[in-house]
């Protein structure tokens, strides 16, 4: 069976292989989109207005898949033995630093996000960046700490609202004369309010992984000498 | 053929190999992650013509934007796939003290009888 299976493989490592030296992948009309989020978007970034406008449902779909992600983490991680929260460094220089670099993330984060329908950048890789930040603060406060802040602030409970937001921003765009009805709210190329829901749906995407990001580092690192 | 289509196949070759040759669960896992980073590769190279980025604010000649779109997508579900194989394996081995797949199904076995 093992040498079926490792067979298969280099065959269809050789069968693609001779794929990508042989066929000529015809170039499809690259120019389709970008003239569609001239007349019927209005984000400067071509590719944050075919996540959130042309193929919503893709987007919608892989949040869904990212929200059981994070659930899976946290059920499973219930039934791992705990080995204890990051503790601050000791030297106060260092925690500092840690904080100022953290809190630039944050912040950084939070800009890359809700500017991403106007410049490289977006929701996914402003939650990412964000939550980067939020792993530099754990090492500065411990992770105890940022915890309990996290919990006060009810981060969770509102990372779980964000798939409702997209499920109605779905539901209305679809309702003649709602959000996906032409020339509703596209705005103008490059200005801030512009390309019909972006700002919104880059804010909650963005914090949904942020949040997301964050429960799963901290769920790993209570568990990190379990393995 | 171009050399970074012929790269990113390699690059998946090295994930498909460590994913089928090694025992150890932990190794797998980063094989995965070399392969869905030669599937990255290729399609982001699939989509690029030596243009500029898919910003409407430059000028004409622009790279194709759909294969950047659609990577989003592989890397979020990438990393959502890796946070909870992760997790599995953690919990395997806090049960079963062992990473290698085939002690793995002896101890399962054994455990079922």
């Amino acid at each position: 069976m093992r040498k079926f299976f490792i067979f298969t493989i280099i065959f269809s490592l050789i069968f693609l292989l001779s794929f990508a030296y042989f066929v000529k992948i015809p170039s499809h009309n690259a120019n389709h989109y970008p003239l569609a989020t001239q007349m019927y978007d209005g984000s400067a970034n071509i590719v944050s207005a075919i996540y959130l406008n042309f193929r919503l449902y893709d987007t919608l779909f892989e949040l869904l898949i990212f929200s059981v992600a994070v659930s899976g983490v946290i059920f499973y991680s219930k039934r791992i033995r705990e080995s204890g929260e990051i503790v601050p460094d000791k030297s106060f220089l260092v925690r500092l630093e840690l904080f100022i670099f953290g809190i630039a993330g944050i912040v950084w984060g939070g800009y890359t996000a809700l500017t991403g329908h106007l410049q490289a950048g977006g929701a996914f890789s402003g939650g990412a960046i964000g939550a980067s930040g939020v792993v530099v603060l754990t090492l500065a406060l411990g992770s105890a700490k940022v915890h309990t802040l996290a919990e006060k602030m009810k981060l969770e409970f509102l990372e779980n609202l964000v798939i409702f937001v997209m499920l109605i921003y779905v539901i209305f765009g679809n309702i003649h004369g709602g959000f996906f009805s032409p020339g509703f709210c596209v705005g103008k190329v490059g200005n801030f309010f512009s390309g019909r829901g972006a700002l919104l749906l880059n804010s909650s995407i963005g914090f949904k992984v942020f949040v997301g990001a964050w429960i799963i580092f901290y769920e790993f690192s209570k568990r990190k000498e379990s393995i | 053929m171009n050399a970074e289509v012929f790269f990113s196949i390699v690059i998946m070759a090295i994930g498909i190999t460590i994913v089928a040759i090694k025992r150890d669960l932990m190794v797998k896992l980063i094989g995965v992650g070399i392969m869905e980073t030669g599937v990255t590769l290729s399609f982001v190279v699939l989509g690029y013509n030596g243009k500029l980025p898919p910003l409407l604010t430059l000028p004409v000649e622009r790279v194709d934007p759909l294969p950047q779109a659609l990577i989003i997508t592989s890397i979020v579900v990438g990393f959502a796939i890796s946070a909870l194989s992760l997790v599995f394996v953690l919990y395997l081995s806090s049960v079963y003290h062992t990473t290698d797949a085939v002690k793995l199904k002896k101890r399962i076995k054994k455990d079922e009888r």
